[in-house]
C-alpha cells in the first residue's frame, strides 16, 4: 500500500468505493473484481488503455461469398 | 465514429479519467492495416484516426486529459518485435486461432491471411509494451486479454486487470445473418455478432449524423413491441441516453396517451414489456434525447467539415 497522501484512512476508502463504482458501473464483465478493488487501493494514478482500430467499418466481416 | 465507440466506451473512459486513472486512447494504426480496414491502406488508417481522435474530442475526451497514442509509435520502439515474440512463444497456434473474433472474424480460418496470427500477439505485447493496470475493451475482445493474462503469468509480467464493456447491437436486431460462429458461448456469440454493424446501410449511428439521419435511421430499427432484450433502441436509450439524462421525454399525442417523461431506463423497461410504450413513440423520444446529446459533436466538426466529408466518402467506399 502507498501512503502518499495524508488523507485518513476512513476518508481514503471511501475514496475507493466512490472510484470502484465509476469503475464499474454498466461493465459487463471484470477480471477480477479484487484486483481492480487491490489496484485502487494501492495506485492514485494507475494506467489504463483502449485500443481502436481507425475504421469506417464496422469490426465484424461478412463473410465471403462463395 | 458510431455511437458504441462514443458513448459506452468514451463514458466508460470518462469514468476511470474521473477515478484517477492515467488513460491511454491507442490508435491501433497496424493493427487496422493488417485487419485490412480501409482498404488496407495506411493513409486512409491514418485519416480515420484523426476523426477518432477528433470523435473523442467532441465528447470531451481532449489530449488534456486523456493521452492519444498510435500504434506506430510503439512498433517503432526498439525491443517491440522482440516482445511480440516472446509473446508468441509462449501462446499455442491454436489458442492464437481462437483468438480471431478480436479482429472480427469468425472462429473458421478459412479466409484469413497469415499475417492476421500475428495480431493478437501485438495486441497482447501493446498491454506490456504500455505497462498498463488495466486494459479495457469490448466484450469481443476478452480471448485477447484472457491470452494477455495468461501470457503475463508465463513471463512473469504484470497482469492486466480486464474491464469489458457491452457491445452495442446493430440497429437491424440480432441475426444469424453474420454467419460463422464468434464464440463457443451462445449468448456472447449473439452479442458479439449482432454487434453495431456498419456495413450493413442505415444500421449504424455516427456521433457526426445530421438531425435527418438520426431520425430516419431509428424509424428503420429493429423494436420489436413490449421488448427490451436484444431490441436496439431500448439499448441506446439505456447506455446512451439514461447515461447522459435522468429523464426520457417521449411526446406523445393526447389520443396515445399524452407525453410522459420516463425517469431511468428500469421504468421504461417496465412501461415497455407492460406495453405502456408503443416502439414509435419510443423511436421518437430516443431519436430526439439523442440528437440532443449529439449537438455538441455536431458543433465540434464545424470548421472540420473537410476532415469529416473525407472520412465519410471513406467510409462510403468502404462500406
Amino acid at each position: 500500500m502507498k501512503y502518499g497522501d495524508e488523507r485518513n484512512p476512513g476518508e481514503r476508502s471511501v475514496d475507493i468505493e466512490e472510484k470502484l463504482m465509476l469503475v464499474e458501473k454498466d461493465l459487463e464483465e471484470i477480471v477480477t473484481r479484487s484486483e481492480l478493488r487491490q489496484l485502487l487501493e494501492a495506485e492514485k494514478h494507475p494506467k489504463a488503455y483502449w485500443g481502436f482500430e481507425p475504421s469506417g467499418q464496422r469490426r465484424l466481416r461478412q463473410p465471403r461469398p462463395d | 465514429m458510431h455511437l458504441g465507440t462514443g458513448f459506452l466506451c468514451g463514458a466508460k473512459i470518462a469514468d476511470m479519467v474521473e477515478a484517477g486513472f492515467d488513460f491511454t486512447i491507442f490508435l491501433a494504426d497496424w493493427h487496422a492495416w493488417i485487419n485490412n480496414k480501409l482498404g488496407g491502406v495506411m493513409e486512409n488508417i491514418r485519416l480515420c484516426g484523426a476523426y477518432l481522435k477528433e470523435g473523442f474530442a467532441a465528447l470531451g475526451l481532449t489530449p488534456s486529459r486523456v493521452r492519444f497514442l498510435w500504434a506506430s509509435e510503439l512498433v517503432a520502439r526498439e525491443r517491440y518485435w522482440e516482445n511480440v515474440l516472446r509473446v508468441a512463444k509462449k501462446a499455442t497456434l491454436s489458442r492464437v486461432i481462437r483468438c480471431l473474433p478480436i479482429m472480427g472474424r469468425a472462429l473458421n480460418p478459412a479466409d484469413v491471411d497469415a499475417a492476421s496470427l500475428i495480431y493478437p500477439s501485438m495486441q497482447v505485447a501493446d498491454i506490456f509494451e504500455l505497462g498498463v493496470d488495466c486494459a479495457c475493451a469490448g466484450l469481443d475482445q476478452r480471448k485477447a486479454h484472457m491470452l494477455a493474462r495468461d501470457v503475463a503469468e508465463k513471463l512473469h509480467l504484470k497482469k492486466p486487470v480486464c474491464l469489458h464493456t457491452h457491445l452495442l447491437p446493430s440497429l437491424a436486431g440480432p441475426s444469424s445473418r453474420m454467419g460463422g460462429v464468434y464464440d463457443e458461448d451462445e449468448a456472447l456469440n449473439l452479442q458479439i455478432s449482432s454487434k453495431m454493424s456498419k456495413s450493413i446501410p442505415r444500421s449504424c449511428i455516427y456521433i457526426h449524423d445530421s438531425p435527418e439521419d438520426i431520425r430516419a435511421k431509428l424509424m428503420e430499427a429493429y423494436c420489436p413491441p413490449k421488448q427490451a432484450a436484444g431490441n436496439p433502441v431500448m439499448e441506446i436509450a439505456r447506455y446512451v441516453v439514461f447515461a447522459k439524462q435522468k429523464v426520457l421525454r417521449l411526446e406523445r399525442k393526447e389520443k396515445f396517451g399524452g407525453p410522459v417523461d420516463v425517469e431511468g431506463y428500469p421504468q421504461l423497461e417496465a412501461l415497455y414489456a407492460a406495453g405502456k410504450i408503443h416502439p414509435l413513440d419510443l423511436k421518437n423520444g430516443v431519436a430526439e434525447a439523442l440528437i440532443k446529446i449529439l449537438e455538441p459533436v455536431r458543433r465540434h466538426f464545424k470548421g472540420k467539415e473537410d476532415l469529416l466529408q473525407r472520412m465519410v466518402e471513406l467510409e462510403k467506399a468502404f462500406r
